[in-house]
């Protein structure tokens, strides 16, 4: 049976040896030590095609010296090995340009949080790994139209420990079963654009119910692509589902709240803390702590303590997310999300979204997004894979060949209305459906 | 090494296959006067991967003694048998071929080695400073430099004993442009196979930061293109992008078993008599393309596959297994990023050949359309729809260039937008190496071509 906290204290001890030998050649360091292990069966050329197994530890070091900086990352932690990348980060950090910002996380408590190591999934065997992706394969394929491409069930257990030479430490270890499918429907004169879904679990409580409603959401996605239609070009509304809300609302609002990007001069909301930003009906929050989403955790990559905290109210800019380095630079706190939420969580709003849509007027509901959008400027132009189109409510078929275009703060400005359901795509982030308008729809 | 890995694997019963990889990827990033990034990160192992009643397993250590590379193949074999069970139909094992005995060492890869880590840095420092000096509305410059050295060996159970040393440099410039509330971002980057030399064969180093810094001021005063159909004529990196996302995936053999566009259609007329699209990891244009390869991870010497002969499929892309499902010989494209990643059917290098027309005959003979320029990112379908976008564009009217418009997006279906391809250009150029294919793992590749017109569907406002 694997023992977390001796697995732990094996990394907290290459940990403290790296510490040492920073601090005897005089510098500041920072240490992540981590040992993942993952076991995986994987279906693919219509066939289970390979049973994998890694067990791989990683060691990534950021010393400070004299204001200069350098890290190293290597995967064998023999003392001599730690040793050599010591003394290689001190050489990459010797030619840098002198940096009085380089800073480390003080030391904290941290919110004590429930690791997720459920024995019943750390002990799964490769046969048990193996019955669940039949399980998977068999649901999603129950309608002969659905073909796989590929699909896998995976076992994955990681343990983490981080520590510096201000004294901050924390450690967390966690066990998790991820499934994924991907793949198209074919007739005998359609063959569709590929669609993936996929999910995990922390225990095994409701599994065999979990992988169902997964390959029920997948078979629903994909089938909805066949006897897809050319339709009309006009400019006007898209009803975004939860994952191209991410792309589009969340994402860009992230980018230009980073501490780094205000800095930098690439963000346009530089001053606009307490200020409005979007339209009111957008109201955002990190809630590092939500133990059903997937960024859970109770410290950052650097060892600040995590908090929820609202990133936007009502339209207006509550918080601006700054790594230790970049709340330096800025004169201001280290948010513990400097990279962005953990789990970020948009309110819902008050009508489902099959309600919000009953309109007179086009609207489509793209299944995904397969273009570029650029963070600075917001524009956006691609192909909108499975866009369903819907008049008055009524579904009109899938369309095909459909370009969408148009700028993502037009869009957060002019009346986004969001649904009041809300998913998490893949376990990450809970977010609604969101009404955006002003969107140029392109067919060919 | 090798003996030590041939001396384990002579000890073994059925297919064994194990990967030495010494994977060191050292960044360097300079960002508005800082030095954002000096990294070095060294992942080292050996991946094994055995053949056991049919059905693959696959295995990883860190540790390179014996007892822990018997391990692995102790667990990869267990794994194997498992899946055995479940497996409709066996392996039906591997294409016999002559496997790599080569031990290929890259005169760059000691050269960049030994290449001080300060002059490097340097590099990086001027050029930030010469980029951000460049114009006042540029209000940020970052310059990246990386390179990555691979040593691999690999040794098989049926002969493969081959090892090569590669470096593959890049080296990426980005302008972070505005005015008001008019922001935007433009790019340049190359990498190579080779060392710093080959870097800046093609282009000098200034040079690449001028282009750079040109096309950020440019872009600020380009207004978006109407969207629609539209006769394009596309520049080599567009060419190589086309080549690889929209053709390129498709017909990679484990795409193909599970459906793809191109699968039954070899034989078929799928592209206008004036393609012929190549993939090859030993590819006949010089420039050290950043996806050369002298053997797959299979331990297979890599040669040309023609994928489509003046118009016609030829071929699909494999690894030894499907290439033995579909009776024909594999050419190398089996590839594996770190040492704990499984070998996947990819790509190396991909590219149309020239055709004989010039370039400003092209234009000079293009009533309507658009000269598309600067690659950005791609996606590709099973349908063979393809999506990519281009940093510029610059109309044509009555055979002449005009005005530039920005963010321009491509789509299309693959095989119908080859069909309308009318005319090539003779030149080539590969200009996709500082770029990484992802298909579950990272891949170094490159692609190129010549300028070629065709009917595409733009994406506009």
């Amino acid at each position: 049976m694997l023992d977390p906290l001796n697995t732990l204290n094996t990394l907290e001890h290459a940990c403290q040896l790296t510490l040492e030998l920073a601090t005897a050649q005089g510098a500041e360091a920072f240490v992540s030590v981590s040992h993942g292990i993952q076991s995986k069966i994987a279906f693919e050329k219509n066939d289970y095609n390979l049973a994998t197994h890694h067990d791989g530890i990683n060691i990534s070091m950021s010393l400070h010296k004299d204001q200069k900086s350098g890290s190293v990352t290597i995967n064998t932690f023999d003392h001599r090995s730690i040793e050599a990348a010591v003394s290689r980060c001190l050489e990459l950090s010797k030619f840098s340009i002198p940096d009085p910002y380089l800073g480390l996380a003080p030391k904290a408590d941290y919110i004590d949080l429930p690791m997720f190591f459920d024995q019943s999934i750390v002990n799964k065997s490769m046969k048990e790994l193996k019955d669940l992706t039949t399980l998977l394969i068999d649901l999603s394929t129950q309608d002969s139209r659905v073909l796989l491409d590929a699909a896998h069930v995976e076992k994955s257990i990681s343990f983490r420990v981080i520590g510096n030479t201000r004294g901050m430490f924390a450690r967390d270890y966690n066990a998790s079963l991820n499934w994924f499918l991907m793949g198209m429907a074919k007739t005998k004169d359609d063959l569709t654009s590929i669609e993936y879904h996929g999910d995990f679990a922390h225990n095994t409580l409701s599994l065999e119910r979990d992988i169902a409603h997964t390959c029920e959401q997948f078979k629903h996605k994909v089938l909805a692509y066949l006897n897809a239609k050319t339709g009309e070009s006009y400019h006007g509304l898209v009803l975004l589902p939860p994952c191209l809300t991410e792309e589009f609302i969340l994402d860009p609002v992230i980018f230009h709240l980073k501490g780094g990007n205000i800095m930098d001069g690439k963000s346009r909301w530089e001053h606009k803390l307490n200020q409005p930003i979007t339209h009111v009906n957008l109201n955002i929050e990190d809630h590092p702590h939500d133990t059903e989403l997937r960024g859970c955790t109770a410290f950052s990559g650097e060892g600040i303590a995590t908090k929820t905290m609202s990133i936007v109210t009502h339209g207006v800019a509550k918080a601006e997310f700054d790594s230790v380095y970049t709340a330096n630079r800025r004169k201001t706190q280290p948010s513990g999300n400097g990279s962005g939420p953990h789990s970020a969580v948009i309110a819902a709003g008050k009508q489902s979204w099959k309600k919000m849509i009953d309109l007179d007027q086009p609207i489509i509901i793209p299944a995904r997004f397969s273009g570029n959008l650029d963070p600075l400027s917001g524009d956006f132009s691609g192909i909108a894979k499975g866009a369903q189109l819907y008049k008055n409510g009524v579904h009109h078929g899938c369309l095909k060949e459909t370009m969408i275009a148009g700028n993502v703060f037009d869009m957060l400005t002019n009346c986004p209305t969001f649904s009041s359901e809300r998913e998490s795509d893949f376990g990450y982030h809970r977010l609604p459906y969101a009404l955006v308008d002003n969107v140029a729809i392109t067919s060919s | 090494m090798l003996e030590h890995l041939k001396h384990i694997i002579n000890r073994q019963q059925g297919y064994v296959e194990l990967r030495f990889h010494e994977h060191q990827s050292n960044a360097i990033t300079s960002q508005k006067g800082r030095i954002d990034q000096a990294s070095s990160n060294l992942q080292q192992g050996v991946g094994v991967r055995v053949l056991e009643n049919g059905a693959w397993g696959f295995s990883s250590t860190s540790q390179l003694e014996t007892q822990h590379i018997q391990k692995a193949i102790d667990i990869a074999r267990e794994a194997a048998i498992e899946l055995s069970k479940s497996r409709k139909h066996k392996s039906l094992g591997l294409q016999n071929v002559k496997l790599s005995q080569q031990h290929y060492i890259d005169a760059s890869y000691r050269e960049l080695l030994d290449l001080p880590f300060e002059e490097k840095i340097n590099q990086v420092i001027r050029s930030e400073h010469e980029l951000q000096s460049r114009s006042k509305k540029i209000h940020t410059a970052k310059v990246q430099y990386s390179e990555i050295f691979e040593h691999k060996i690999i040794v098989t159970s049926d002969g493969a004993a081959c090892s090569r040393k590669l470096v593959r440099p890049e080296f990426k410039a980005t302008a972070f442009a505005g005015q008001g509330e008019n922001q935007l971002v433009a790019g340049k980057g190359v990498g190579v196979t080779g060392g710093w030399r080959c870097l800046f064969d093609h282009q000098s180093c200034i040079h690449l930061i001028e282009k750079t810094a040109k096309e950020a001021i440019d872009l600020l005063k380009a207004k978006h293109v109407e969207g629609g159909r539209k006769t394009v004529i596309l520049s080599p990196s567009l060419v190589g992008l086309l080549c690889h996302e929209a053709i390129g995936h498709t017909v990679e053999a484990d795409f193909v078993q599970a459906g793809s566009i191109a699968n039954g259609k070899l034989g078929q007329d799928i592209a206008s008599p004036l393609i012929t699209l190549c993939d090859s990891g030993i590819p006949p244009y010089s420039g050290g393309p950043g996806g050369y390869l002298p053997f797959d991870d299979e331990g297979v010497d890599c040669q040309t596959t023609t994928i489509i002969d003046k118009g016609k499929l030829n071929a699909y892309l494999h690894d030894r297994e499907s290439a033995k499902v579909f009776g024909v010989a594999p050419k190398g494209n089996a590839r594996a990023w770190h040492y704990s990643d499984e070998p996947l059917i990819r790509m190396t290098n991909t590219y149309l050949l020239p055709g004989d027309q010039n370039l400003e005959d092209m234009i000079a003979s293009t009533p309507n359309g658009l000269f598309i320029t600067g690659a950005g990112n791609g996606q590709a379908d099973a349908t063979g729809e393809f999506m990519f976008g281009a940093s510029s564009a610059y109309e044509i009217i009555d055979g002449k260039i005009g005005k530039m418009f920005k963010e321009v997006t491509l789509a299309g279906i693959a095989f119908d937008v080859l069909k309308t391809v009318d005319a090539v250009s003779k030149d080539f150029e590969w200009d996709l190496g500082a770029g990484y294919c992802g298909k579950g793992q990272p891949a170094k590749v490159d692609a190129g071509g010549p300028y070629l017109r065709c009917q595409l569907n733009v994406g506009g406002r």
